[in-house]
């Protein structure tokens, strides 16, 4: 078990980004007469804009304590800015009716989205609350991590269209690069290279 | 020395305090933002006169400033034919009495379509805009004002048209041309909220007019506004099912001639089906598919305030007596031995499908009260209940709403569907039946005496800021146009016939009866 320090650093890093990211979401969306319905798309803009570094730490190896923190902190701020969303979404958006939101999205993509509300809320809270290597907490999270961005890939490049494509290429792209990162040091790792007189020269 | 240590520290602390702060002024904002609208506890004659029921168009200072702007769409007559006001057949506002805007006019602070709230009054229009009207027997008379009555000058679709134009001219309706002239017209500057609403506002109703020219074609302007051949409807009459035909189904409604005339809105309780052919049965649905046709949206309609206008509004007209004749023209006398007389021939002739007003003042059913008579029955035109799409407008109108969307209508409130078919016009109670004027559900009938044929009807008269003729019951029409009077009604152009309903009799037909006639008109001044 590792001791969870939390620098300024580390803060800064993450509360910045995730409080200006919201600011422009919800500031933004007053130069639009839709205001409700733009801040619903802009906070799902900054959410995923900082949900990317956030699967990149997660993804990445050597999960050092500081970069846990890091990843930690982008989870967190990126549910939350995820929350915002979910407001405008449900509680303006659907008019605070469930039957609504389940009558106009359908039951596969409304149940979707409340299962990811509940699992990633879910998963912040065991990540802050729970230090010790738990098995059953450490393949919930890996499974939320394969749900949540699929959820969002499915959503950002295969439903809608315009600058959202962007973000879900980026994050896609992202994924990739640090799988790769993750699939290398593996195999580094499982094949070591053995320094020999002829391959030293 | 720095502390280059120290100075990172403090530089991320200014950084998380900066954000924080920033945070907490958008979080503020946000409150105080919802407190520019609040749920309505306006009472229902408020609600209808003066109450945002979803329908805002423009930024207050926009309205302010756009007949100054264009006089060439606001005075299409040319400035001899009078103000913008008069030009469309609007009535005058009180100073100092919301805003000082014509009647039906509202100020609220509701973007338009959304809802959402705005640093900046936008102005819309309400029920009262198409239903209350002037009662004028000459040109200088102030005349009597009659809330509930469909406005007989009232030309609507002119005044759209000639709106969309001004929005569209991209070199004259420019954000700083409306600066200026507001700030020449009443002396001070518009603040930056009005300014960057104003901006926003123009980008974006710009965008949307012209994202409609392709299916419903550009506006027309200036003298075009008052050309019949180009703006059919005319004063007092709409084409509700052309905008619902291309709002609900995306479609031009290109073949669309159903012409309609504002309606009279007394005693609500009375009806069971609105609508001239009885299509809608709930109250709620109608006033709603009225709004939805002149701009409000799913989303605003169902926030608080609006949706509780929308019903004050209702109940406004649940029991909204309709005028007395001898009040509104005390210096006509009736003649209580021909209204006795024309009473029997109100009886034998129109009860059945009218009903009559019994010893109590409420209405008596008459035994076809709410039967729907087939136009070709009638006689009458048929355009209204035979347009393009009418098959097939009902069930797309409920499709368009979400399922449990709480203003979905009930597909059995809606005819043609379960509840049978409606090619043809509804027998309702005539409250006031000299306040209907023009008649019949085109308003191709001036006056009551032409109506039950005492007298021949004009087959081609102009329409405008017509006068009302207490003797007939009805408006002077003159047969040449003039500056007030300018729409040149044809009753020989589809949508326009002014045939049928010959009842009691067909005019010079088998069993007229002049003096029977005369009688029941006397009558019908009494009901």
């Amino acid at each position: 078990m590792s001791t969870r320090q939390i620098t300024l650093g580390q803060v800064t890093a993450t509360f910045v980004p995730f409080g200006l990211l919201l600011v422009a979401a919800l500031m933004g969306a007053e130069t639009a007469l839709d205001l409700p319905f733009q801040r619903m798309i802009y906070s799902i803009w900054a959410t995923m804009a900082l949900m990317i570094p956030a699967l990149c730490l997660y993804i990445l190896p050597s999960r050092t304590q500081p970069r846990k923190n890091l990843w930690l902190l982008y989870w967190t701020f990126a549910y939350l800015a995820y929350l915002v969303h979910f407001y405008y979404a449900v509680m303006v958006h659907y008019h605070a009716s469930i039957t609504e939101v389940f009558a106009q999205q359908g039951v596969k993509i409304a149940g979707s989205n409340f299962l990811v509300t509940f699992w990633w809320a879910l998963d912040v809270v065991l990540a802050w609350t729970v230090q010790s290597d738990v098995k059953w907490i450490g393949i919930s999270r890996l499974l939320a991590n394969i749900y949540i961005p699929f959820t969002f890939f499915v959503a950002s490049v295969v439903l809608f269209q315009g600058f959202v494509n962007v973000l879900g290429y980026a994050m896609t792209a992202g994924i990739i690069l640090c799988l790769l990162v993750r699939i290398h040091a593996w195999w580094l790792a499982a094949h070591p290279v053995v320094q020999t007189e002829a391959s030293g020269g | 020395m720095i502390d280059k240590a120290k100075l990172g520290r403090g530089l991320m602390k200014a950084g998380i305090a900066v954000t924080a702060v920033l945070l907490a002024a958008t979080l503020l904002f946000i409150y105080a933002e919802s407190t520019w609208v609040r749920a309505s506890s306006a009472d229902p004659e408020h609600s209808f006169l003066y109450a945002t029921t979803g329908t805002e168009i423009m930024p207050l200072p926009v309205f302010q400033v756009l007949p100054y702007l264009f006089p060439d769409q606001f005075q299409p007559g040319g400035p001899a034919a009078g103000d913008w006001i008069q030009q469309y057949g609007l009535i005058r506002g009180k100073e100092g009495v919301n805003e000082g805007l014509p009647q039906g006019f509202f100020v609220s602070n509701h973007r338009p379509k959304s809802g959402a709230p705005s640093p900046v009054p936008f102005v819309g229009i309400n029920c009262s805009f198409c239903h209350t009207s002037l009662i004028k027997r000459t040109d200088s008379d102030p005349g009597v004002m009659v809330r509930g009555m469909g406005n007989t000058s009232l030309d609507f679709i002119a005044w759209v048209d000639g709106f969309k134009t001004a929005v569209l001219d991209e070199k004259r309706m420019t954000p700083k041309a409306i600066f200026d002239t507001y700030e020449q017209k009443f002396g001070k500057k518009l603040s930056l909220s009005e300014k960057l609403m104003i901006r926003l506002w123009l980008i974006q109703t710009r965008q949307t007019v012209q994202e409609a020219e392709p299916k419903v074609d550009d506006p027309f302007g200036g003298a075009d506004l008052r050309n019949s051949a180009y703006m059919p409807n005319g004063p007092s009459r709409t084409q509700p099912f052309r905008n619902l035909v291309r709002n609900v189904m995306n479609r031009p409604a290109m073949l669309d001639h159903g012409y309609c005339k504002l309606p009279v809105l007394y005693e609500q309780k009375d009806r069971d089906w609105g609508q001239f052919d009885g299509s809608v049965k709930d109250r709620l649905t109608r006033s709603v598919l009225a709004a939805i046709a002149i701009g409000a949206t799913m989303q605003n309609l169902s926030m608080p305030e609006i949706s509780n206008n929308v019903e004050q509004s209702i109940a406004y007209t649940l029991d909204l007596k309709g005028p007395k004749f001898t009040d509104v023209f005390p210096d006509q006398k009736l003649d209580a031995q021909k209204v006795a007389r024309g009473q029997l021939v109100y009886a034998a002739h129109c009860d059945s499908c009218h009903g009559h007003p019994g010893s109590d003042g409420a209405w008596v059913r008459g035994e076809k009260q709410d039967t729907v008579f087939p136009y070709q029955t009638l006689g009458t035109d048929g355009e209204r209940v035979s347009f393009r799409h009418f098959d097939t407008l009902a069930d797309a109108l409920v499709d368009s709403f979400p399922p449990k969307q709480p203003l979905r209508p009930n597909r059995a409130d809606l005819r043609p569907g379960p509840m049978g078919d409606t090619q043809g016009y509804i027998g309702v109670p005539i409250v006031a039946p000299f306040s209907h004027a023009p008649y019949l559900h085109n308003g191709s009938i001036p006056t009551l005496a032409e109506l039950i044929n005492l007298k021949p009807r004009p087959d081609v008269f102009y329409r405008g800021d017509n006068l009302y003729d207490p003797v007939d019951a009805g408006l002077i029409v003159p047969d040449h146009p003039d500056a007030l009077r300018y729409f040149r009604f044809d009753t020989s152009i589809p949508g326009n016939s002014n045939k049928g309903h010959d009842y009691p009799w067909a005019y010079h037909g088998p069993g007229w009866n002049e003096a029977a006639l005369k009688d029941l008109l006397e009558y019908l001044k009494t009901i």
